[in-house]
């Protein structure tokens, strides 16, 4: 380790990045290489903890050694800063998954987002989707859980614009083929995950 | 700002650095402030980030002075009148000042303990009404005018702390919201 750098200055720049993270409202690049000094680092006191109780080789040791204190005690926080940059991401990941109504495709499907998760949190979307969807299918039929709750529904029916193409979609009157810039009357249900998605308008 | 293991804010209040008297002599150690000293002796000071300096101070390694945000001068200062103080000055761009002596008041005894947590309280009520009453101006002011309120009120806003300044984004939301409701004919659900 560098003499310069001090204990905890790494982990500090993790949990900055976590600040601002939230203060700009937007999902950062996952910072793998300064994960990887982080652990790095905590490797080297792991070290220095090893070969201090080595050559400290006395029968009647007390534990009463004040580097080792300090050598845990940095440990223990990039630790705390690590779990709490991870958590900060899932807190995230997951805000992001139900304001697009569960739509894990559309989610990952977006390049700039794919490029800012990391392999874990791509198979973490992917699991904790599957264990919403397990769930919502146990009453489907009555309460779609991924349904929107910020605006309440006023009508069964909706008149939605298309903003965006997005293919032949099955509905009660039958298959419709939405183009942009078309305008249908259609009941809610069927295309309310369009609407989330930013594929059609209400009007 | 609460205790949460998980807590960004938590994490980044405990990097704040008080001054540490040492005790005893710690080998190789010398680092910690950055120094180079090869060794810590003895009665040599350092400032130490919070989080390891608990540790320090429980194990009677070290003993600590009351930072600088809350000595002597910067208490009878806020005696005088609380509001003239610019407490985003003293923790430095984005810290909070009731979070750091949150943090001090855990590693005093009963006595310097309760009054330093009155200080803060103290600190806190006299400066609220100032930071709700000046974000509802600005709220129904909009974000043009501004500069019509003078010289004090701009000073006070320049010297809030984090907290206050969460506060007082929130104060001026509320407002604006109401005056919202206010203006629509639509007074359902929104």
């Amino acid at each position: 380790m560098t003499e310069s750098r001090q204990y905890g200055d790494l982990a500090t720049q993790l949990i900055t990045e976590s600040r601002r993270s939230t203060a700009t409202d937007t999902l950062l690049k996952y910072n793998d290489p300064l994960i990887r000094s982080i652990l790095r680092e905590q490797r080297q006191l792991d070290e220095m903890i090893d070969s201090t109780l080595a050559t400290s080789d006395d029968s009647e040791f007390d534990g009463n050694n004040p580097s080792l204190l300090i050598y845990q005690t940095t440990i223990l926080r990039n630790k705390r800063c690590l779990l709490a940059y991870h958590s900060h991401r899932v807190d995230r990941l997951r805000d992001m998954y139900w304001a697009v109504g569960g739509a894990l495709p559309h989610l990952l499907s977006d390049q700039d987002i794919r490029g800012k998760l990391s392999p874990h949190e791509v198979d973490f979307l992917k699991q904790y989707n599957s264990a919403v969807m397990d769930f919502r299918s146990e009453f489907s039929d009555e309460l779609d859980i991924t349904a929107s709750i910020t605006q309440p529904p006023k009508d069964l029916h909706v008149l939605v614009r298309v903003v965006r193409d997005c293919g032949v979609i099955q509905t009660e009157l039958g298959t419709i083929d939405f183009k942009k810039g078309q305008r249908f009357m259609v009941r809610r249900a069927d295309i309310e995950h369009l609407i989330v998605q930013g594929y059609l308008e209400e009007v | 700002m609460d205790d949460n293991y998980y807590s960004i804010d938590s994490i980044l209040a405990e990097n704040q650095k008080i001054q540490c008297t040492f005790k005893v002599e710690i080998p190789d150690m010398g680092h910690l402030d950055g120094g180079s000293e090869r060794d810590i002796k003895p009665l040599s000071k350092m400032q130490i980030p919070l989080w390891m300096a608990y540790i320090l101070i429980f194990s009677d390694y070290t003993e600590f002075s009351i930072p600088a945000p809350f000595n002597a001068r910067v208490r009878n200062a806020l005696n005088a009148e609380a509001r003239s103080v610019r407490l985003s000055s003293l923790v430095g761009q984005g810290g909070s000042w009731y979070g750091f002596g949150k943090l001090i008041v855990r590693l005093l005894d009963d006595a310097p303990a309760d009054e330093m947590s009155e200080v803060l309280t103290k600190t806190f009520r006299d400066r609220l009404l100032e930071v709700i009453d000046q974000a509802q101006h600005f709220a129904t002011l909009g974000s043009g005018g501004g500069s019509a309120s003078g010289d004090t009120a701009q000073t006070f806003r320049e010297g809030l702390e984090s907290v206050e300044r969460e506060l007082f984004v929130l104060a001026q939301e509320s407002t604006k919201r109401t005056k919202r409701w206010y203006e629509t004919t639509d007074k359902s659900v929104k």
